[in-house]
């Protein structure tokens, strides 16, 4: 088989092809870019060009081949610029503090942006400018933030997930506007040309929310989101770990579907128990938490790839990807440590012969 | 049961009755150990347990609490003036680093809803701090929180001072990246996967 482009890989394996090789995605990688290519945290988030170089860098030396770009909650809309406050504490990225929703005069206040600025606009460059560079042979993913994930920020994780048990009606007028401002953070990554763009409630989990408040009250936003960009454009990730409406069953499943994605209690068991309620056509990864990542030896990582791809692809029939769903490191030292692991991966999967 | 009617109100979420039906029960001399213990507090452990058969999920665990703590606010003066005892003082806080609460927060209200008395350092907490606190208020009982994997070494930092200061101390942890195994290996007592568990650790530690 000839050698495919990274693209050219995460496509076939996602139609259920066999790829020359498994691909390797990563979830965010900031914090693991800044401390491996000393650049400093401020830099990431203000400097286009670094940025760019830095994230080009990461996917090139972990033949990595699918990617979130600029990964970094306040850069994807709701920072400063909407009048959400975040605080830098050493050596971390920016923390979510408190945002300016607290009353309906506050949210007549909360208009829709007229053209990108601060952080997010310097989030759009680092996505063209990737794009540009790499885009027709990387597997690149853009973040659009989620009415919900919006409503969080402006007014508060606490507040919000309160308010859809107190205050239903009161939460339904402010997701109204974060519809509008999630379309509107929506139009200006699809304009990057980012080629994967997803739509992401990132404060939602079924295990944090009931499905069917979700369906209920968040879901008809979030679908409301994909109409205007073009439902095909802007796939709901975290939506899928719901259920369907109605169907307890389902939505029992989409726990299990949830913990294998992102690498909760990761085991060929973990895994076993999410493809009893797998979805068509939902990509399966064999997925590696960041923490898992920090704290397990080497061989035992390897390991657990090795049995649970031999089990997905023999045993389901289907083609997953190594995903890390997330790359951290707070020093240098941490960051060369992940590295040779990174490395480690990268070798193993080179050498795994796909049955 | 007139009981029956507090803990009705909080596993319902009836917020606009609870200071009202706390208020009668006190007028009719129900007693303040039993208004906490077979009301408030049993309601407490309802909703804990709903949330840990997966019945409800936080939003409804945090109105409870909310409907909870307006009883609390109506009952606090019997409290201090018939001598009720709570179950003990608990330091809480979520460690150096991390500036995330509501894990936090949670955790907070169930074990007030469960009679202990919390002081909440905040967020981002130095080890230092935490064990100032335990030593100012005289405490054994320490929960830390942490939500960032890059905030576990902090986590750690501060379990090892305060085991290695304050003898029998215990110190229960928590928090998305915090497994079993970690809190064995950094010496901590105990691990909460969510805030019931987190109560039952402290009636643990407590007794």
């Amino acid at each position: 088989m000839r050698r495919l482009s990274p693209l050219e890989r995460v496509v076939a394996s996602k139609k259920g092809i066999k790829p020359d090789r498994i691909p390797i995605s990563t979830g965010p990688t900031n914090e693991f870019i800044c401390h491996r290519y000393g650049i400093s945290i401020e830099d990431y988030l203000t400097n286009a060009e670094w940025c760019t170089e830095c994230s080009i860098k990461f996917v090139r030396e972990f033949e990595v081949d699918s990617s979130v770009v600029a990964p970094g909650y306040i850069l994807y809309g709701c920072g400063s610029e909407v009048g959400v406050k975040w605080e830098f504490v050493e050596n971390h990225f920016p923390g979510f503090v408190d945002g300016p929703l607290k009353t309906e005069s506050d949210l007549q206040a909360i208009g829709v942006p007229q053209k990108p600025s601060g952080y997010f606009k310097h989030y759009l460059d680092v996505l063209s400018k990737v794009q540009d560079a790499i885009g027709d042979r990387y597997n690149l993913i853009g973040h659009i933030l989620g009415p919900f994930a919006i409503a969080c920020f402006l007014h508060g994780i606490e507040a919000t997930l309160l308010d859809t048990v107190a205050e239903p009606e009161w939460f339904k007028k402010y997701m109204e506007r974060c519809t509008d401002l999630s379309e509107y953070f929506g139009r200006n990554v699809l304009a990057t040309g980012v080629r994967n763009p997803i739509l992401n409630e990132i404060f939602l989990t079924p295990e944090m929310i009931g499905p069917e408040s979700y369906h209920r009250l968040i879901a008809p936003y979030d679908r409301e989101v994909q109409r205007r960009l073009g439902a095909d454009s802007v796939p709901n990730v975290m939506g899928a770990f719901m259920g369907r409406a109605g169907d307890r069953e389902s939505q029992k499943g989409g726990v299990f579907l949830y913990r294998a994605f992102f690498g909760v209690n990761e085991s060929l068991a973990t895994i076993t128990r999410a493809m009893e309620h797998l979805l068509p056509g939902f990509p399966f990864p064999v997925t590696l938490s960041g923490q898992t990542l920090d704290t397990w030896e080497t061989d035992r990582i390897l390991g657990f790839f090795k049995e649970s791809l031999d089990y997905l692809i023999k045993e389901k029939g289907i083609y997953p990807s190594i995903h890390l769903a997330a790359v951290l490191a707070d020093s240098p030292e941490a960051a060369k440590r992940i590295a040779e692991k990174l490395e480690a991966i990268k070798q193993f999967r080179d050498g795994y012969a796909i049955p | 049961m007139p009981i029956g009617d507090i803990f009705e109100a909080v596993v319902e979420y009836k917020i606009a009755d609870i200071a009202r039906v706390v208020q009668r029960e006190i007028e009719a001399g129900a007693g303040v150990d039993r208004i906490l213990n077979e009301g408030l507090i049993a309601a407490m452990s309802e909703v804990g347990r709903r949330f840990s058969e997966g019945s409800i999920f936080v939003p409804e665990m945090l109105f409870a609490a909310k409907v909870m703590q307006k009883g609390l606010e109506v009952l606090k003066p019997f409290i201090a003036k018939d001598g009720v005892k709570t179950k003990g003082k608990i330091i809480v806080g979520t460690v150096f680093g991390d500036l995330h609460d509501i894990g936090k927060n949670l955790v907070i209200m169930m074990l007030e809803g469960n009679g202990f008395q919390v002081v909440d350092l905040g967020i981002n907490v130095e080890k230092q701090k935490f064990l100032d606190a335990v030593r100012e208020h005289n405490t054994k009982i320490v929960g830390l929180s942490a939500l960032l994997t890059t905030t576990l070494p902090a986590l750690a930092e501060t379990v090892v001072l305060l085991k290695k200061e304050v003898p029998g101390v215990r110190v229960m942890v928590g928090g998305a990246p915090v497994t079993q195994s970690f809190a064995d290996k950094i010496g901590a007592d105990g691990y909460g996967p969510n805030a019931p568990s987190a109560v039952a650790l402290a009636n643990e530690f407590a007794a």
